[in-house]
Order: C-alpha cells, then structure tokens, then sequence
C-alpha cells in the first residue's frame, strides 16, 4: 500500500484508539469491563463516568482538535505558508474580544444552548471574517498579501481592546479572561456537541473534496488558473469555511494554540503535501492528538485539571527546536 | 485556433498592448520574440487567459475565450511558465498529476486512464524516470521538462510557452525545442513559445511574430522577414545574417 494510504489508515486508527482509550483515563482508572457491563444495560459507576463525563470531553476534544487541524492546513495551503495558522487571520482575536466583553459585562443568557460566552465568542470570529474580508477586497485589490496584512492589522486592533479590557477588570474578571484565552476543554453537555457538529462535518466534508483543488492551488495562483481552478472563487469559499469552522472551535474552547500549526506540519513531513492525503489524516490525526492532549492535561497533575492549551504551547516550542535542528522527514523540509 | 482582435492592455501602472492583432494557424509552430518589456509574455497570458484585456477580442477554437469556463479552457490549453514556484515538496508525479485537475470532480481519484496520461506525458518528455523526486531537488532542465509534461497532462490542443529554455543549457534547449516539435508533428498541436532564443526560434518556428513597445511590428516565416534592418529597429543591434548550413534559413551571427 502507498505510504500515504498507510498513513492515513494508520491516522484512523490512532483516533479510535484515542477514542476508546482516552475516557477510560482520568483521576480515577476505568476498567473497560465495567464500561461494557454499563453498555449492557448495568449501571456501573464506571459506565457513568465514562458516558457522561468522559465521552463528552473526549468529543469535544477530537471536534476541535480535527477542525483547528484541517483549518491550518487549508490556511497553509491557501497563504502558502506552512507556518500559517487558522488563528493568522485574526480569527482567534476577534473571537475573544466577543468573550472577554460578556466575562467583563457578566451579561448571561443562552442561545440555542450555547452559552452566552460562547455566543460572543462566535459573533466576534464572525466580525472578524466579515472584516477581513472587507479590508483586504475593497481597499486593495484581493490578494493573499492583502489578506495577511488586513489579518495582522485586525489582530492589532483587537489586541488593543482587549488590554483595555483587561485594565478595565478586576482579578476575579481577569482570572476568568485569562482562563478563557488559555483554551480549555472543559465539561461539555452532549447538547452543545450535537449543535456543533453538523457546521464542523459539513465543512470537513467539502474540504475533503477540495483536495485537488487545494494541491494546485498551493503552488501558485497562475498555475493554478492554468489548470482549470476557479481561484477567486475557490480562495474565497475556503477562507470562509475555513475561518468558520475556527470561529467554532474557538468559541466553545477559546484559542487552543499550536494546533493548527504542528499537525499539519507533522503530517506533511511524514507523507508529503498531497491534500487529498493531508486533510483526512489531518481531521483524524488532529482529532486524536488534541484529545491525548487534553488526556494527559487531565492526569498530568491530578486530581488538578490543566487546561488542555497549556499542554499545547508546551509542545509548541519543542517543535519549533526540532525543525530548526533540521530534522528531516522522508519529504524533507518546505520552503519558505 | 487563436485569433486576437485589436486588442489593449495595460497592467494597474503601466500602459502596454497597443492594437494587438494576430492570428494563430492549427498546427503551427509559432514564436513570438523581441527585446524585454516588449510585451510577449503578457501577450501569452491574455492568450492563456490568465489576464484579461481592457478591450478586443480573444477567439480560441472559434468561440470568445471570456465564454470559456476555467476548467474548459484547461482542457484545451497548456501553458509553460517561466517558473515553477511551490513552497511544498511536491514529487515530480504530482506535479504532472496536477494537470489532470481539469478532468477530475471532488473526491475523485485519478482512473487508470488519468495515470496513463500522465505516464505517458513523462515519458515523451523524459522525466519519468524522476517521478518519484522532489521537485526542489531537480536540475533547471529537468523541472522545465516536468512543467512540460504537467501541462501536456491536460491533453491540450494548444501549447503556450513563457521563455521555456531561458534557464537551461545548451543541450537542454535543443532537446526541449525538439520534443516540442514532435509532439506538434506526432500529436497536431498548436505551439506558440515566447523565447529570448532568436536562432532556435529561426530553425524550430515556422512562423515568428516581433514585438517591441508594446505592438507587433513584424510577422511571418524567418526566411521572408529576419533582416538585418528588422533586427536593427526591433534590437538596436548590429548584426550579420547568413543562411545555415543545415536549412538554409536565416542564421544571426552577433
């Protein structure tokens, strides 16, 4: 079998590992018998905690880590960077100026079961879009060297309300703020995860099919224009997808960093950019890789429940030393 | 296959195409050559589609090329860069894979006959024994070839060349030159290079078209308007002509 198919099996395999592994893993050990028994209509206190509480984190995880994953890839195709990230076009920020405002505000409501954070926290990344895009299409004609900057200057902006807000704050509301900005996956109904789903599927599923698309698309606009891609209208429908299935993510997890920056970085120095590879393995791979994240955030200091984005920058900069010792994979190292 | 109608252009700062007019036979051999800044490439690409006039009329195969869609006109038209810029480690397959983009929905993978093309472009332009190397770690000649074969995966009926041999050596250019020529004679395609090479366009060409300042000033086969007065006007050059040995077409000694 082709390296990438093995890979990609391989990637699956990972992920129902993790799947099935991880909630079994916690301050208290599970015994996977009893879960069983639980399945068999026994109500074990191990089913429980495993179904109730475990699952739902252990969901919660794989969504997020899958879409902050196939988003960085996207982006990394879209901006041509491999050091592109779904939180380079100001995204995240966005995002967390709309859920710093409520934890300042204290405002509390729920939309269709989504905290009023959370709400917030969507509405921002969804500014942030529209912004972007309108900064980089009608003040310059639309590049991707425009999108960068119309990111960066959107990033600025937003940073600079957000330090306001933090002045603004007492510790208990900057605690919070702070929390919230770390990324964490904490307990989560089934509720929310179902309503979240279907925006994260559908999009991942479109990916998927852009796999062609996204490959030439990555070497340059011309060429990909030579080769029968619409590519203003493939660029624009991928950032959005792209920039939404982040905004998602973030609202109901806050910024998890480094995500989207070292799976698919792993992935493309283990089987090569091809995307029709990259982004199913980058769904599964990134999935069960957050979720072993969060696993080990959970136990590392327990019965201490680290959020699971310490966990990840942690594992950023160790990354970033081991490309620059110049490691190389079998595809070696991209430029740029 | 192409004709081009008064045709203007002009980049965002930078008045170009004057008035372009020009018509490209089936089956020809065509190189559009002419000092730098002259406008060739520019004119390739708005043949290419890849930029479109401020006014005139680009026909391919008869129909306006602006009622083409992106995938369509893909089909009928390979273009060679200059360049092949990728900041990913494609492999060289890959790279070709990618012109069959045209004929493949989503999610579909390449068929038997997809691979087929591609094998068989690689083949004719003998890269097929590098499919499996990155493409940073090609030569200068052997990317070109691979670029080369990449757009003949789209099954073209037209070849658009920018500058294709500029970068390689000698020998690479004669055999590149030569391979464009078979696949012209074994495969009926149109062929139009812009090339900095006037003596390998003289001998290859059927047809040259000059151009300087942004206009055409010259067009028709090297032997009836290569001229030293012609060279003179379009390069500011003094040079001797003599007819080659093996051809007997206009030979420029600088």
């Amino acid at each position: 079998m082709k390296k990438k198919n093995v890979l990609l099996l391989a990637s699956f395999l990972f992920l129902l590992a993790v799947l099935i592994g991880a909630p079994l893993i916690g301050s208290q050990s599970l015994a996977f018998h009893d879960v069983l028994r639980y399945l068999q209509g026994e109500q074990t206190s191990a089913g429980l905690i495993f179904f109730r509480i475990r699952l739902p984190r252990v969901l919660l995880a794989i969504i997020t880590g899958a879409s902050l994953s196939v988003a960085g890839v996207v982006f990394q195709a879209l901006l041509r960077n491999p050091l592109a990230t779904p939180y380079t076009l100001g995204v995240a920020s966005g995002s967390a100026l709309g859920a710093l405002t409520v934890i300042k505000t204290g405002i509390a409501f729920t939309v269709l079961g989504f905290s009023a954070t959370q709400f917030a926290a969507f509405l921002g990344s969804l500014l942030t879009i529209m912004l972007v895009y309108f900064l980089a299409t009608r003040l310059q004609r639309l590049s991707i060297y425009t999108l960068i900057l119309a990111g960066v200057t959107l990033n600025y902006f937003f940073s600079a309300f957000i330090l306001i807000l933090h002045y603004l704050s007492d510790f208990t509301e900057t605690h919070q703020m702070i929390r919230w900005t770390i990324g964490g996956l904490d307990i989560v109904a089934y509720q929310t995860l179902w309503r979240s789903l279907p925006v994260v599927l559908a999009i991942a599923l479109i990916f998927w099919g852009m796999g062609n698309s996204l490959n030439v698309l990555s070497t340059s606009e011309e060429i990909a224009m030579s080769k029968g891609v619409n590519v203003p209208r493939v660029q624009k429908i991928a950032l959005l997808l792209a920039s939404l299935i982040t905004g998602t993510v973030v609202a109901l997890s806050g910024p998890i960093g480094f995500i989207g920056l070292i799976v698919p970085h792993l992935l493309r120095l283990a089987g090569g950019p091809d995307h029709r590879y990259l982004i199913p393995a980058s769904l599964f791979f990134g999935g069960g890789f957050l979720a072993l994240a969060d696993t080990m955030a959970r136990t590392i200091l327990s019965p201490i429940d680290l959020p699971v984005g310490i966990i990840t920058t942690l594992l950023g900069g160790p990354f970033f030393l081991w490309l620059l010792a110049g490691k190389r994979g079998r595809r070696g190292r991209d430029r740029g | 296959m192409i004709e081009i109608s008064r045709l203007n252009f002009d980049y965002p700062a930078q008045p170009l195409l004057r008035d372009i007019n020009l018509s490209i036979p089936a089956n020809g051999f065509v190189a559009i050559i002419g000092p730098n800044g002259a406008g060739k490439s520019t004119l390739l690409k708005l043949a290419a589609g890849l930029l479109a006039p401020q006014t005139g009329k680009i026909y391919i195969l008869k129909k306006p090329l602006a009622a083409y869609s992106r995938r369509e006109l893909a089909k009928i038209i390979g273009y060679v860069a200059q360049h092949f810029e990728s900041v990913y480690s494609f492999s060289a397959e890959e790279v070709v894979r990618m012109g069959r983009h045209p004929f493949l929905a989503p999610f579909q993978r390449e068929s038997a006959h997809d691979r087929e093309v591609v094998r068989s472009a690689m083949a004719n332009t003998e890269v097929w024994h590098l499919r499996q190397r990155l493409i940073h770690e090609l030569s200068g000649g052997e990317l070109q070839r691979v670029i080369l074969a990449s757009a003949l995966a789209q099954e073209p009926r037209i070849l658009l060349l920018d500058e294709p041999t500029t970068a390689l050596d000698l020998k690479h250019q004669l055999t590149f030159y030569r391979i464009l020529e078979t696949l012209r004679r074994e495969k009926g395609m149109t062929i139009v290079t812009v090339t900095h090479d006037v003596n390998l366009a003289i001998r290859f060409c059927e047809r040259l078209v000059v151009m300087k300042d942004g206009a055409i000033v010259a067009e028709g086969a090297p032997g009836h308007i290569i001229t030293p007065e012609l060279i003179k006007q379009v390069y500011e050059l003094d040079v001797e002509i003599i007819p080659h040995p093996k051809d007997g077409r206009p030979l420029l000694l600088l």
